[in-house]
């Protein structure tokens, strides 16, 4: 009687335990999708502001301003059929 | 023997076992009782101390929506957003009021008086704003410093990156990060996004912890909004025109560069010698004023006259040898030359206002008014740009022979810059009239719609015989201080009188003079309208000498830019 009794507390303490251990896994997990979430968001800004400061590189005057240093004759590629309709 | 005393042994160990077990189960039941008890306790009655602690410490913040990028017809950016910090104190939170200035000024390079000055100032008094926007330098400083009751709060700053390039197309947002004006304003709704929300468990320092799924509704950044306009055009065209404004010394100027194709709008350029404010939130030019286009009308009226048996190509037309027509209600019209009795088809190619009041007279007022209304002149394109104005084109009521005459060489009607493009593109894709856009599509990889066309205005023939004679003007007529060395034009001048903005009439020496022309000849891509208001008479004021470089220019460069197969290709060294 008093084995069985016994096992039963044994048990219920071993499911006590998976539970506190899932539940803590569940946590760590909740936990760690928030840390890829903030990542996320400063990578993003990150790309956002990257967006920013390669459009301000690729301003048009710049370009000219950078074929001018190169120097050379430049002129325009013509693709095949571009010139038509 | 032995086997008795044995099992008394045993015996006595096993009711030692059992008593122990029992007193073990029995202490593991009351210790659990006892966990159970204070369990409840907890739950049901905490102390003070603990019931604060108990209390989730959940934050719920908006998640901002991002603001979609404008961009040009390549996917260059026009406008962006990105994530900066605005800098406040919570006077409450601070440890020390009197150090704080000293603290924050030392993190963000300010003066502390500066700092000092706010927060005394402060109308919130949990919510003072030090800095609207700190840079990535300050931001980091102020983390590092860790000061309490100091808060950096994010904010969507948005950028520009092209400055004053395109300002008037591209517009500007205001403070709470919604369009104000041009196209910032016109596609707010597409560029806005839905703002999401989170709920967190957070930390002391309120990091976040965690968050369930259900607790988070993630935002909907806006969309990307792509325009026609091609930034390398629009750079061009803006750079041409500037040098002409300076130049004649003029009030100001307009450049419209449409491909005829697709009715795409290349490039929107409006530049004033002085602009009364910033650039972004100044009104669009190209559609909300209309000018008055001179001779640059005159293709339109030829051409629903020819094609209305009104007059021949090949018919003599009775013009004066040296002195001005009169018409037969008695108005005396002038032309800068005389040259005498000449070919319907010369009075386009010398652009003669009496030969063309001459034949005006032999059409009614509803074939003039229908010629100048067939082509979209009195209605909006409705392009995508707001503020769009129908320009002005006398009601029927009101039409008398005096408008008639007017009317025939450009006067007494106002057109936008846009709507002339439009009207000038019919010849060069064969009488046929393109709808005009701004927007070439909802995002990254929208395709430009082509080919939508919205009627035939003339007949193939007629409009390939106007795009003929135009390029006869170039050579011929007043267009040849504009003819191109590259490709061969058709364009069409036009100089008008100022009119006074008391309605008085016109002023005598004040002028718009204009330029509108397409290239290739025979097989058109780009159709580019030069206004320039106002020059100064002593320097020039001539459609032809004032606008036809820059619209040559800018044909020249935009074509060989769009990899056009030159028509006479560049002498090679």
């Amino acid at each position: 009687m008093f084995a069985k009794l016994l096992l039963v507390i044994l048990v219920m303490a071993a499911t006590a335990c998976a539970l506190l251990v899932s539940r803590q896994q569940r946590l760590d997990t909740a936990h760690r999708t928030a840390q890829v979430h903030r990542e996320l968001l400063k990578q993003q800004q990150r790309f956002w502001t990257l967006r920013r400061d390669i459009a301000i590189e690729s301003q048009p005057d710049r370009i000219r301003e950078a074929i001018g240093e190169i120097g050379g004759q430049w002129s325009p590629i013509v693709l095949p059929g571009r010139d038509r309709l | 023997m032995s086997r008795i005393i044995l099992d008394e042994t045993r015996r006595a160990q096993a009711s030692r076992v059992s008593a122990w077990s029992r007193l073990l189960v029995l202490g593991m039941l009351a210790g659990l009782l006892l966990i159970l008890v204070r369990v409840a306790q907890l739950k049901l009655r905490p102390d003070a101390s603990l019931r604060a602690a108990l209390t989730p410490p959940i934050s719920t913040r908006a998640e901002p929506a991002r603001r979609g990028d404008i961009v040009d017809a390549r996917g260059r950016v026009l406008a962006t957003s990105t994530l900066g910090y605005r800098l406040f104190i919570d006077p409450t939170q601070v440890q020390d009021i009197r150090t704080i200035a000293v603290d924050l000024a030392a993190a963000i390079g300010t003066a502390p008086d500066e700092i000092d000055r706010k927060i005394l100032a402060g109308g919130a008094p949990r919510y003072v704003v030090i800095d609207d926007l700190l840079d990535d330098r300050q931001v980091a400083a102020v983390r590092t410093a860790g000061l309490r009751g100091v808060g950096l709060q994010p904010r969507q700053v948005r950028h520009y990156p092209q400055h004053e390039r395109a300002a008037r197309v591209v517009g500007m947002v205001g403070f709470e990060h919604t369009g104000l004006s041009g196209s910032e304003h016109a596609f707010d709704r597409m560029l806005a996004g839905r703002q999401g929300r989170l709920s967190y468990l957070r930390d002391v320092r309120h990091r976040t912890l965690w968050f369930e799924p259900d607790d988070y509704e993630p935002a909907t950044d806006g969309r990307e909004v792509r325009l026609t306009i091609d930034l390398v055009v629009q750079e061009i065209a803006e750079r041409h025109l500037r040098r002409a404004v300076d130049e004649y010394e003029a009030g100001g100027g307009r450049v419209v560069v449409l491909d005829c194709i697709s009715g795409a709008i290349l490039a929107l350029t409006d530049v004033l010698a002085e602009p009364a404010g910033p650039a972004r939130l100044a009104r669009n030019r190209c559609v909300t004023d209309p000018y008055e286009p001179g001779s640059t009308l005159k293709p339109f009226i030829w051409a629903v006259a020819t094609e209305l048996g009104r007059a021949h190509p090949a018919e003599i037309i009775p013009c004066p040898v040296d002195r001005p027509y009169r018409t037969p209600y008695g108005r005396s019209i002038r032309d800068s030359h005389y040259l005498g009795p000449v070919s319907w088809r010369n009075v386009l190619v010398q652009s003669l206002n009496t030969g063309m009041a001459i034949v005006a007279a032999r059409m009614t007022h509803d074939e003039m008014r229908q010629a100048i209304t067939r082509f979209g002149f009195g209605r909006r394109t409705r392009c995508g740009i707001p503020g769009e104005t129908a320009g002005l084109v006398t009601p029927a009521s009101r039409w008398s022979d005096y408008t008639q005459s007017s009317v025939s060489f450009g006067h007494e009607i106002a057109v936008t810059p846009v709507q002339m493009v439009r009207a000038f593109s019919a010849f060069a894709r064969h009488g046929m009239l393109p709808t005009v856009h701004i927007v070439a599509g909802p995002g990254a990889g929208a395709s430009v719609p082509r080919f939508r066309f919205v009627r035939q205005v003339c007949s193939a023939s007629t409009a390939d015989l106007v795009r003929e004679i135009l390029a006869e003007v170039m050579i011929e007529g007043t267009g040849r201080h504009a003819q191109s060395q590259r490709y061969r034009l058709f364009g069409k001048s036009g100089t008008a009188q100022l009119p006074r903005p008391d309605g008085g009439g016109y002023f005598e020496d004040r002028y718009v003079s204009s330029f509108i022309a397409g290239a290739p000849l025979h097989e058109p891509r780009v159709v580019v309208l030069c206004v320039i208001d106002d020059p100064d008479r002593s320097r020039g004021h001539w459609g032809g000498r004032v606008a036809g470089p820059v619209v040559r220019d800018v044909i020249d460069e935009t074509l060989a830019y769009l990899a056009v197969i030159p028509d006479h290709p560049l002498p090679v060294d």
